[in-house]
């Protein structure tokens, strides 16, 4: 009888197969589309998303509230109401396995084994009626065979890896007994207790304090850094997935407007909904905020050309015509993922396009 | 049946409000020893006190930031001032409100103090439109006619960048940002001096938000205004308030004016705050310097300093500093100038800021 950590026990486990090579895309989905079923009719809410993650890899997808963040991460894991909407993706691959890309089942039957979710609102994601070690286990109980004292013994183990001070008693109680930050340190626990390939983070840090939510970063990247684990960041605070995402997608009305390594779409980006953004990021040097103008547009309304034409500072006739989203010059040495969707872009890329993309972005907006 | 009710009895706004002379230099707010406790009365032994013994002063056109941790007191302090939260200890003056002959304590304190809330989704009631939830404070406080107030509303819904048409609209039908104007436009019905703002923004998208921050700048260089700004987001500050004083479980354990205490702050928590606030572009490389551990123990406060079990000052000092620390609740003393106070025994002067961004995305 081996008393050592969890990890000796995992590695007899069926679930633990060797982690794919760093670069393998853990997950790779395309053309991902979602509409949803409403009473007014049916409603695109994401339109055409091509996503993949690398194992020991973070992929930080940024946008605002209705921008379909979530709604795109939801789609590919499969967890969105079958009868409220439809999912369409184009193809769908797993650890290098294809599966089903009709949408119907979608990522979820990895979901518990090589997938963990983590949820932005602990409080509603756990069951109010069930105790925290019982739901930290759960995954085991249900996927492998395992006794009732090696469960127990991995959800301690589980519980101590997220800086739970005490484990047996946290284990012991129900969810309102717990502070916010003590929620998110079980939804961790409860994602990672499977040992996944592939954390799903929805604004895990939103409903925190900045000091908790520094904490609770700190564990998903240590977690990152020992398991190679690949992690999909869903945020609204550019400032915050900018301190360690390695790439950013960002969103805007159901599509990918700009998506580079993270340094790149902060420093020098290229798609006016990115630079307003950033400009309208609170940060201690800036004294002066620049709203972006007007709202997001209605999904079951979109402007027929660019969906960001009608707040766009830059707009031109040009924008009457939707944009594709188009790969951009990369900085020589640098992986070309770099891909922006705006004519403003793409009309320079076959002379001076290295010109509009080194100009850091100044004040002048 | 009996006790039950006077348990779940609404408690009356305090009554310990005392006004200043109406006077251009008088602050638009003190409180002096102020302290809230919920849980106090005849039936129960157990109180919590979320807000000790707090003295601070907000003078006009010196906007105030209140910061700290969730479970800090701030919002309690910011409700005990508009008569929200029971005050059991010391006291809150604020400035007379103008025209304020004969009428009661309670009604001369909200013509003088208003309070914009977090959610904008809840602070609206559902069934009024609009027009009518921002006439309200003034059919409550018998300010002009029924016609005259048809104009007022349509000037004040302009007046934070609403159509004045907006006004026959239901909560439903507008968006937060838009909801949260409304909010403000009811608040400003009364011409308040001070506008107590509970986390307005922090419900809403950062470009929502950026737009409702620019609002609040215009309002205070346009009119008399002056803000009690309620927030976790440090950031924000900057753009908002000239003064800013951090809570730690329920005590003041900085004050100072904003470009010192978030440049160069003093107190440990604060330069733990700062250090955990993320910066657009600073990479996450290491782990902060002065990254707080573990969480704020509101149920069971240490003795002494409160915040020392999370103190990494503490862990610096030698063993008989760190005595003063587990005996003696650090009293406010001024470090530097004259209205930068904290409270530590043994920070002495300001400590470096964080490291300055890598990559700077704007110009300064």
């Amino acid at each position: 009888m081996t008393s050592s950590g969890s990890f000796a026990a995992l590695d007899g486990s069926p679930t633990s197969s060797m982690a794919p090579p760093r670069h393998a895309p853990v997950v790779d989905v395309s053309g991902l589309h979602v509409t949803f079923s409403t009473p007014s009719g049916p409603t695109p809410a994401v339109r055409g998303v091509d996503l993949s993650v690398a194992a020991g890899e973070t992929l930080a997808i940024v946008g605002e509230s209705g921008s379909g963040k979530s709604t795109a991460v939801l789609g590919m894991l499969g967890l969105l109401h079958p009868r409220r909407s439809q999912v369409r993706m184009d193809a769908l691959s797993f650890e290098g396995r294809e599966l089903p890309a009709d949408g119907s089942t979608g990522l979820s039957p990895m979901l518990g084994r090589r997938i963990g979710v983590i949820f932005q609102d602990p409080q509603s994601s756990l069951n109010p009626t069930m105790r925290v070690g019982a739901q930290i286990g759960e995954a085991l109980a249900v996927h492998d065979q395992l006794s009732r004292a090696e469960i127990r013994r991995r959800v301690l183990d589980a519980l101590d890896e997220v800086a739970v001070p005490d484990p047996v008693r946290c284990a012991a109680a129900y969810p309102h007994q717990l502070s916010g930050g003590m929620r998110q340190r079980v939804m961790i626990a409860m994602a990672t207790i499977v040992e996944p390939s592939l954390i799903v983070a929805d604004e895990p840090t939103t409903a925190l304090d900045v000091t908790i939510q520094s904490q609770i970063v700190d564990l998903l990247l240590e977690r990152q850094r020992t398991h190679g684990t690949a992690i999909v960041f869903i945020t609204h605070d550019l400032s915050l997935v900018s301190g360690f995402a390695d790439r950013t997608m960002v969103m805007y009305a159901g599509q990918v407007v700009e998506h580079d390594t993270t340094e790149r779409v902060v420093s020098a980006p290229s798609h006016p909904y990115t630079r307003a953004l950033i400009d309208a990021v609170p940060t201690l040097d800036s004294l002066t905020l620049e709203p972006i103008a007007g709202t997001p547009p209605n999904p079951r309304a979109l402007p027929p050309g660019c969906a960001f034409a009608p707040r766009c500072p830059d707009v031109a006739d040009r924008c009457a015509t939707p944009p594709e989203l188009v790969p951009v010059a990369a900085p020589v040495g640098r992986t070309p993922v770099a891909a922006v969707r705006c004519w403003a872009v793409d009309s320079v890329a076959g002379g001076g396009h290295g010109a509009a993309i080194e100009h850091p972005v100044g004040g002048e907006t | 049946m009996n006790g039950v009710r006077s348990k779940l009895r609404v408690r009356q706004p305090s009554t310990r409000v005392g006004f200043h002379p109406a006077s251009p230099t008088a602050p638009v707010l003190e409180t002096v020893d102020a302290s809230v406790e919920y849980g106090a009365s005849a039936l129960s032994r157990h109180t919590f006190r979320a807000v000790d013994e707090v003295s601070l002063s907000i003078r006009p056109g010196r906007s105030l930031g209140l910061v700290g941790e969730s479970g800090c007191g701030k919002t309690s302090l910011g409700r005990a001032v508009v008569g929200l939260a029971p005050l059991t200890h010391g006291s809150i003056s604020v400035a007379e409100p103008a025209s304020a002959d004969r009428i009661p304590a309670a009604r001369r304190l909200a013509r003088s103090v208003q309070m914009v809330f977090q959610d904008p989704y809840s602070s609206l009631d559902p069934r009024q439109r609009i027009s009518d939830a921002v006439a309200e404070p003034m059919v409550v406080h018998g300010i002009g006619a029924a016609s005259e107030r048809l104009d007022r509303v349509a000037e004040l819904l302009e007046r934070v960048g609403l159509d004045a048409r907006v006004g026959a609209a239901y909560p439903h039908e507008l968006s937060g940002g838009q909801r949260q104007r409304v909010c403000i436009a009811r608040a400003l019905a009364v011409a308040p001096r001070l506008l107590v703002c509970d986390e307005p923004t922090s419900a809403l998208d950062v470009s929502i938000q950026a737009q409702v921050v620019q609002l609040l700048r215009e309002l205070e260089s346009e009119s008399d205004l002056t803000y009690l700004f309620i927030t976790h987001d440090l950031a924000l500050l900057p753009q908002l308030v000239s003064d800013v004083a951090v809570m730690y479980l329920g005590r003041l354990v900085e004050v100072g004016p904003a470009s010192i205490v978030l440049r160069r702050p003093s107190h440990p928590y604060t330069v733990s705050l700062l250090d955990s606030l993320p910066e657009l572009g600073r990479r996450r490389s290491t782990k902060p310097r002065h990254q707080l551990a573990g969480e704020a123990a509101a149920a069971s406060p240490a003795t002494g300093c409160r915040f020392r079990p999370r103190c990494w000052l503490y862990d610096e000092v030698d063993e008989a500093a760190r005595l003063l620390c587990d005996s003696t609740v650090p009293p406010a003393r001024s470090v530097g100038s004259a209205d930068h106070s904290i409270a530590c025994h043994h920070q002495t002067g300001a400590t470096t800021a964080p490291e300055p961004v890598e990559i700077s995305p704007r110009s300064p």
